[in-house]
C-alpha cells in the first residue's frame, strides 16, 4: 500500500500549484490532474486494504529518536472511510473550482496542502507525527479563511486558529509526557504497553485529558464550539465543505483512536460527563440553528448539533453506538458538505447570506431546489438516507447505556426538522425573494458534476450502509473489546 | 588591609562609579565614558585576582577586554556621530524608538 | 409452537415497490414533461403495473384461505451491527394483500383522476413524480416484514405528504401547512423511535413474525411492562400519523394540497397506517388490555371532537378532513374494544368512500373554479349529475345507509362496542349520528337548493378522466362491504378469516377476555336503532340545509367554538411553540453569545490589556534597560550568596 504516496501527492501538488502564479485557469485544470494521480493512490490503497487488522504499519521512518517518535504510516477500518471521504469531497470541490477567477492558484495550493495534512493525520500511527499533521492543518486553513473569506474573515480565522491551537498544546504536553514515561510514541506499542491508569487526576489521567480537550475543541463539543459558526460562515465555500466534511471528523476519529483505545478506563470515567456535553450540544446547537437569520451560520450550528450526536455515540461505549458514530462521520460529511456546496453555489451569484433576501428558489431553479431539499432531508435523518442509520445506531447504543441521553438526543431529531424545514420554507419555497429575483441562478456543468455524486452517494449509503458497516465492523468491535 | 585587597577595592569602586554614571547621566558620550570606566574597573579587579592566584589567566583576560573595549568604543562613537548628524542630539532620552 | 406455515420465497414483491419508484424517477428526472396527460399516464401506468402484480400475488397465494402459506422476499440486509439486526425483507400475508390491493387500486384510480384534475398545472411532472414516490413509500410500509422497514415507509410517506401538501409552494400558507404536517408527524415518530429502542434492548428483533410468535405468546421472557411501553409508544406514533388527539392538527391544514393528494394520502392510505400496523401487531396489543382501554377513549374523544368541528365548517374539504379524523377515531375505538377485524374493515370501506367523497369534492371544486366555500354553492346536482350521483353514494356509505359498505363496517364496530359496554356503544352511536348530520349538511348545501353564486350557476360536469374513477369508487363503496357481514345478514366472514390467518398461527383473543357474542335479536335491535337514528338525523339535516343563503353562518357560543376548531391550534401555539421558541432564543442569545463568546472575548481582551500593561516596561530608553540589568544581577547575587 503506497501510503507515502497518499500523503506526498497532494503535498507536492500543493507546492507545484504555487508556481502557477496568475495562471488561474491552468492551475485549476492542473489541480484536477493532480487529483487524478491522487485518485490512483487512493484506489491502490483501497484495493490492498485489509479491514481485518488494526494498526498494522506499512511504512516507517525513524525520524526523531530523541523524542521516541517514528513516522509510522498505516490504514485500518477506522481511518479508511475518512480517507475516501476526504478524497471524494476534494475531488468534487476541484470540479467546483473550475471557472472561478477568485479561486487562484495559491488557493488551490493551500487547499492541496490542507488535504495532505489531513490525510497525514489520518494515516499516522505515531503520536508525534499525528500531532505535527494535526497542527499543520491549521496553517492553510487560516489563510484560506483569512484571505478568501467574507466580511468578518480575519476575526473568524484568528479565532479558529487560536482556539484549536490552544487545545492542541495540551495534547503536545500529553505526548511529551507519554514519550518520557513509556519510551515510545507508536500507537500499537502504546496500546500493547498497557498504560496504567491511576485515576483521572493522576499522570495517566492528565495525559488522557490533554488528548481529550484537544479533540473536544476540534469536534467541537459544547461549550468549546463557538469558533465553528464563525469559521464556517466566513470561510469560502470549498473551505466550509472540507471543514465540515473532514476536519471536524478528525476530532471524532482522534477520540476513537487515541482516547478510547489507549485509555479505556479513563474514557469510562468521563463518559457520563461527555455524554452530557454531547446532549447539551445537540439541544443548544439546534436551538441556535433555529434562531439564525444567516443561512450558513444556521448550517454551521446544525453541524454542532450533529456532532453532539457523535459525541453521544463515542461515549456510550458500546459497539452499536460507536459504529453509528463512525458511520455518521460519513453521513454528516456528505449531507452537510452538500448543503454548504449548494448554498455556496447560490451565494456565488447572490452574495448575501441573509434569509430575508431569499425565497422562492424552487420557482427559479427546480433541480437545484430539489437537491437542496434532498440534502436537508439527509441532514435531519430521513430514513433511506444515511443520517438515519447513524442517528438510529447512535441513539440505540445510547439507550442501552443511559435512557435519558437517548431521549435528549431524540429531541434533537425533532428540533432538526423544525429548524431545517423552517429554513427551507423561507429560502426554497414561498414567494420569490429580492436576491433570487435579481440574480439568475443557472448552474454551470462543473457545478452539477460537483453536486450530483454527493446526492447519489447519500442515496447509496442510505439504503446500502452495510457496505461500509461491514468494513468498519472489525475495528469497532476490536475497540469495544478493550473495555 | 594588604595591597591586593586595596587594589580589588579600588577596582570595585571604579566599577561602581561607572555603573552609577551609566545609569544616571543624560549624555550618551558620558554614558560611553562610564561604560569604559566599568570595563577598566573590571580590568583592575582581574589584575588583582590574577596576582592573588599567581596565574596569568586573569591578565590574559584583561588583554582581551582592553582589545574589545577599544573596538567597541570606536564603534559606539562612530554610531553617536552618525546619530548626532541625523538628529542633532546625543542625549539618551531622545532615542525611544524601541518603546512599546 | 409448531410451525404450520410453509414459507415461500419470491422476488416478485420487490417489484411492487420498485415500479412506482422507477415511475417517480422517470417522471421527475428523465422525462420532465409539461404535458399533463403524458406525465399522468406514465405515473398511472406504473401504479397500475404495481396493482396488477398485487392482483397476481393475491391470485397465486390466496387471500381468504385458512391455512395460509407465508410469502417472503428476502431482499437484502439493510444494516446489522451488534445487537441491532435490520434486514430489508418484504412479506405478504392476507392482511397485507388486502391493504396492497386497496393502496394500489385506489391509488391508480386517483392517478387517473389527477390526470384530469391537474389539467392546468404548469409542471405536472413534479406532481406525478411525487405521487409515485408516495406510492412506493406506502408500499414499503405495507410490505416490510420488520418495524424498521415500516418506519422507512412511515417517514417516507411523511416526506411525500410534506412535498405534496406544499405542492403549490408559491403561497406561504401551503408551505406552512406542509411543514406543520412534517413536524407534527415527527413528534409522533419520536414515539416510534423509542419503541424501536425498547425492542432493540429487550426483544433483540424487529421482525413482526418473531414479535408475535415469541412475545405475544409469552414464549420468551420479557416483562409485560416493556411490551406495554412499546405499544404505548407505537400508539403515540399512530396519533401523529393517523391524526388522533393530540397530534391530529396537521390534517385539516393539509387540505391546502391538491385534492387528489387529500384523497390518496389523507383519506385512503397514509392516515390509516397507524391502524394497519396495529392490526399487523394485534396479538401483542391483545396481550395488554390496559393499552386497549386507553386507545378506546382517545379514539372516542377524537371521533367526537372532530365531528363537533365538522358541524360548522364552510369549506367542503375541511368538512371531509374533520370527517376523516373522526372516522379514524372510529377505527381506533374498534381496536380499543378488541375488534381488529372491524377496525381494518372500516379502513378498507373508508378508503373507498372517503376517496370517493374527496374526489367528488375535487370535481365540484374544479367546476366551481376553485371556490371551496359551500355557502357559495347550491343546486349543483343539475349541473354535475355524475358527480352528484357518486357523491350521494359516498355520503350514504359514510352515514351507514343499509347495505352500503359503510353500513357493514360501521355496524360491526358498533356491535363490538356494545359487546364491550353500553357506554362506549352509546357514545359511538351519537358520534355516528353527528356524522350523518354534518355529511348531509355538506351534501345538501352543495348539490341542492338554489345556486347561490355565479360560479355555481355556470358550473359544468367534469371530464371523463374525473368521472370514471368516481363511478368506479362508487361501485366499490357499494360492493366492498360484502366481504364481512354480520350473522343476521348473509353471515360472510371472509375478511375475518383473512386477517386471523395473518398472525402466524397466534390467536387474536384478548388476554383474560371471555368475549361474549350478541344474540341475533340484540343485533337486529342495534342495527335498527343505528339506521333509524342516522337516517332520521340525515333527513332532518337535509331539510334544514335545503334553504340556506350565502350569508348565513351558525351563531352562538357553541357554534363559534366549533368554527374555530375549539382553539386547539391557538392553544398549542401559546403553550408549546411560543415558549419553546423563547427558550431557543434565550439559549442562543444568552448562552452562546453572552456567556461563551463573552468569556472568550474577556480572555482575548484580558490578554491584550495584559500585553499593553507589560509593554510599559519597554521605555525605549537604554538606561532603563541598564537599570533592569543591574537589578537582575543584584538580585542574582543576593540569591546565590544568601539564599542558596
Amino acid at each position: 500500500m503506497n501510503l507515502l504516496g497518499l500523503f506526498l501527492i497532494p503535498f507536492v501538488a500543493g507546492l507545484l500549484l504555487f508556481l502557477f502564479g496568475k495562471q488561474t485557469k491552468l492551475a485549476q485544470w492542473a489541480n484536477l490532474l493532480f487529483h487524478l494521480f491522487w485518485g490512483v493512490a487512493v484506489w491502490q490503497c483501497w484495493s490492498n486494504f485489509n479491514a481485518e487488522q488494526m494498526g498494522e504499519i506499512y511504512w516507517s521512518w525513524n525520524w526523531l529518536p530523541m523524542l521516541n517518535s517514528k513516522l509510522d504510516l498505516g490504514l485500518d477500518g477506522l481511518s479508511m472511510p475518512l480517507v475516501i471521504l476526504n478524497y471524494v469531497l476534494s475531488l468534487l470541490l476541484a470540479f467546483y473550482c473550475l471557472g472561478k477567477e477568485k479561486l487562484s492558484s495559491s488557493y488551490l495550493a493551500l487547499f492541496s496542502i490542507l488535504n495532505a495534512a489531513s490525510i497525514g493525520s489520518l494515516i499516522s500511527l505515531d503520536a508525534f507525527a499525528f500531532y505535527i499533521f494535526w497542527e499543520f492543518m491549521l496553517i492553510p486553513m487560516y489563510f484560506l479563511i483569512g484571505k478568501w473569506g467574507s466580511k468578518n474573515r480575519v476575526y473568524a480565522a484568528l479565532k479558529f486558529f487560536a482556539f484549536t491551537m490552544a487545545g492542541s498544546l495540551l495534547m503536545l504536553l500529553a505526548i511529551i509526557a507519554l514519550s518520557k514515561t513509556y519510551g515510545t510514541l507508536s500507537w500499537i506499542e502504546l496500546k500493547n504497553a498497557g498504560i496504567v491508569y491511576d485515576g483521572l487526576w493522576g499522570q495517566t489521567g492528565l495525559i488522557f485529558l490533554g488528548f481529550l480537550i484537544a479533540f473536544s475543541v476540534k469536534i467541537p463539543i459544547w461549550p468549546v464550539h463557538t469558533w465553528l459558526p464563525d469559521a464556517h460562515t466566513e470561510a469560502p465555500t470549498g473551505a466550509s465543505v472540507i471543514l465540515a466534511g473532514v476536519l471536524l471528523k478528525l476530532g471524532v476519529y482522534g477520540i476513537a483512536r487515541w482516547c478510547l483505545v489507549l485509555f479505556p478506563e479513563a474514557s469510562q470515567d468521563v463518559s457520563t460527563v461527555m455524554m452530557t456535553l454531547g446532549a447539551i450540544g445537540i439541544v443548544a446547537g439546534s436551538f441556535a440553528a433555529w434562531k439564525q437569520v444567516d443561512i450558513k451560520r444556521m448550517i454551521a450550528y446544525s453541524s454542532v448539533a450533529h456532532l453532539g450526536f457523535m459525541v453521544l455515540g463515542l461515549f456510550a461505549l458500546n459497539v452499536e453506538a460507536l459504529s453509528g458514530a463512525m458511520f455518521q462521520n460519513l453521513a454528516h460529511g456528505l449531507s452537510t458538505g452538500a448543503l454548504f456546496l449548494i448554498f455556496g453555489i447560490i451565494y456565488d451569484r447572490t452574495h448575501t447570506r441573509k434569509v430575508a433576501d431569499y425565497g422562492g428558489l424552487a420557482s427559479k431553479n427546480g433541480l437545484l431546489a430539489s437537491a437542496f431539499v434532498f440534502s436537508a432531508m439527509a441532514s435531519i435523518g430521513l430514513p433511506g438516507l444515511p443520517g438515519f442509520i447513524g442517528e438510529f445506531l447512535i441513539l440505540s447504543g445510547t439507550f442501552f447505556t443511559n435512557k435519558i441521553f437517548a431521549f435528549v438526543g431524540l429531541s434533537g431529531v425533532l428540533l432538526g426538522a423544525i429548524y431545517m424545514l423552517g429554513m427551507l420554507r423561507k429560502v426554497v419555497f414561498g414567494p420569490v425573494g429580492p436576491a433570487v429575483e435579481a440574480h439568475p441562478i443557472v448552474l454551470e456543468w462543473n457545478e452539477w458534476v460537483a453536486i450530483v455524486p454527493l446526492l447519489l452517494l447519500m442515496l447509496v449509503l442510505g439504503m446500502g450502509p452495510q457496505l461500509i458497516l461491514s468494513k468498519s465492523m472489525f475495528s469497532t468491535e476490536w475497540i469495544m473489546g478493550l473495555f | 588591609m594588604d595591597q591586593l585587597q586595596l587594589l580589588t577595592g579600588i577596582g570595585i569602586a571604579i566599577f561602581s562609579l561607572g555603573v552609577l554614571g551609566f545609569l544616571t547621566r543624560r549624555s550618551g558620550i558620558i554614558a560611553l565614558m562610564c561604560l569604559e570606566l566599568m570595563l577598566n574597573g573590571v580590568n583592575l579587579c582581574l589584575v588583582s585576582f590574577s596576582r592573588q592566584h599567581a596565574s596569568a589567566d586573569g591578565s590574559a583576560l584583561v588583554m582581551l577586554i582592553i582589545l574589545v573595549a577599544a573596538a567597541e568604543a570606536a564603534l559606539a562613537l562612530a554610531l553617536f556621530v552618525a546619530l548626532f548628524r541625523q538628529n542633532g542630539s546625543v542625549e539618551l532620552d531622545d532615542y525611544r524608538m524601541l518603546k512599546g | 409452537m409448531d410451525e404450520v406455515f410453509a414459507i415461500q420465497n419470491t422476488s416478485l414483491l420487490r417489484w411492487i415497490i420498485l415500479l412506482p419508484l422507477i415511475g417517480a424517477i422517470l417522471n421527475g428526472l428523465v422525462i420532465r414533461s409539461k404535458n399533463v396527460r403524458l406525465s399522468g399516464l406514465v405515473a398511472t401506468g406504473f401504479s397500475a403495473a404495481a396493482f396488477f402484480i398485487c392482483l397476481s400475488l393475491v391470485n397465486t397465494y390466496g387471500l381468504f384461505a385458512e391455512d395460509f402459506a407465508q410469502v417472503i422476499d428476502p431482499w437484502f440486509t439493510w444494516f446489522s451491527v451488534g445487537r441491532i439486526h435490520v434486514p430489508f425483507h418484504l412479506e405478504y400475508t392476507p392482511l397485507t394483500g388486502i391493504m396492497l390491493l386497496v393502496v394500489t387500486g385506489i391509488g391508480t384510480l386517483i392517478h387517473i383522476f389527477a390526470t384530469g384534475y391537474m389539467s392546468e398545472e404548469k409542471s405536472p411532472f413534479r406532481f406525478f413524480s411525487y405521487l409515485n414516490l408516495f406510492l412506493a413509500a406506502m408500499l414499503v410500509l405495507v410490505l416490510s416484514s420488520n418495524l424498521v422497514g415500516i418506519f422507512l415507509g412511515w417517514e417516507g410517506v411523511g416526506l411525500c405528504s410534506y412535498l405534496l401538501i406544499g405542492y403549490w409552494y408559491e403561497s406561504n400558507e401551503n408551505t406552512a401547512a406542509g411543514m406543520k404536517a412534517f413536524v407534527t408527524n415527527r413528534i409522533g415518530d419520536l414515539g416510534f423511535f423509542v419503541a424501536l429502542f425498547l425492542l432493540a434492548a429487550h426483544a433483540g428483533t424487529f421482525q413482526i413474525q418473531e414479535l408475535i410468535t415469541i412475545f405475544a405468546t409469552g414464549a420468551a421472557p420479557i416483562e409485560g411492562g416493556i411490551i406495554l411501553a412499546i405499544l404505548a409508544c407505537l400508539f403515540w406514533a399512530s396519533t401523529g400519523k393517523s391524526a388522533q388527539i393530540p397530534l391530529y392538527v396537521w390534517l385539516p391544514d393539509a387540505m391546502a394540497g391538491p385534492t387528489p393528494v387529500s384523497a390518496l394520502i389523507h383519506a385512503a392510505t397514509m392516515v390509516t397506517s397507524g391502524i394497519f400496523v396495529s392490526v399487523r401487531l394485534w396479538p401483542l396489543f391483545a396481550s395488554q388490555p390496559s393499552i386497549l382501554e386507553w386507545i378506546l377513549w382517545v379514539g372516542m374523544a377524537t371521533a367526537w371532537l372532530a365531528a363537533l368541528i365538522a358541524l360548522t365548517q364552510r369549506d367542503i374539504k375541511k368538512v371531509l378532513a374533520y370527517s376523516t379524523v373522526s372516522q379514524l377515531g372510529f377505527m381506533f375505538v374498534a381496536l380499543g374494544v378488541g375488534a381488529p377485524v372491524a377496525a381494518f374493515f372500516h379502513v378498507v370501506t373508508h378508503a373507498f368512500f372517503k376517496a370517493l367523497l374527496f374526489l367528488g369534492a375535487g370535481s365540484v371544486i374544479h367546476g366551481m373554479h376553485h371556490d371551496q366555500d359551500m355557502f357559495n354553492m347550491g343546486g349543483l346536482r343539475k349541473k354535475m349529475p355524475q358527480t352528484h350521483a357518486t357523491f350521494l353514494i359516498g355520503t350514504l356509505a359514510i352515514i351507514g345507509f343499509p347495505l352500503t359498505a359503510g353500513f357493514f363496517s360501521k355496524d360491526m364496530i358498533l356491535a363490538k362496542a356494545y359487546e364491550h359496554g353500553p357506554l362506549a356503544w352509546g357514545l359511538l352511536l351519537l358520534a355516528a349520528v353527528l356524522t350523518a348530520f354534518y355529511m348531509l349538511r355538506a351534501y345538501t348545501m352543495t348539490f341542492w337548493g338554489e345556486a347561490r353564486t355565479e360560479h355555481a350557476k355556470h358550473a359544468h360536469e367534469s371530464s371523463l378522466w374525473m368521472t370514471i374513477p368516481l363511478m368506479l369508487l362508487a361501485a366499490g363503496s357499494l360492493i366492498v362491504g360484502f366481504m364481512e357481514t354480520p350473522p343476521i345478514i348473509f353471515d360472510i366472514h371472509a375478511l375475518q378469516t383473512a386477517i386471523e390467518s395473518s398472525w402466524y398461527g397466534v390467536s387474536g383473543e384478548i388476554a383474560g377476555h371471555s368475549g361474549h357474542h350478541l344474540s341475533h335479536a340484540t343485533e337486529w335491535v342495534l342495527v335498527l336503532i343505528t339506521s333509524v337514528a342516522s337516517l332520521g338525523v340525515a333527513y332532518y339535516s337535509y331539510k334544514k340545509f335545503l334553504t340556506v343563503t350565502s350569508k348565513e353562518s351558525a351563531k352562538g357560543f357553541a357554534a363559534e367554538l366549533s368554527q374555530n376548531k375549539f382553539y386547539v391550534d391557538e392553544g398549542y401555539q401559546l403553550i408549546i411553540m411560543k415558549p419553546l421558541s423563547a427558550v431557543a432564543s434565550a439559549s442562543w442569545r444568552f448562552l452562546d453569545v453572552v456567556v461563551i463568546n463573552g468569556f472568550l472575548h474577556i480572555v482575548r481582551d484580558g490578554m491584550r490589556i495584559g500585553g499593553q500593561v507589560l509593554s510599559f516596561a519597554h521605555t525605549g530608553n537604554v538606561q532603563t534597560y541598564a537599570w533592569y540589568l543591574a537589578a537582575a544581577v543584584a538580585t542574582a547575587l543576593v540569591f546565590v550568596n544568601w539564599v542558596i
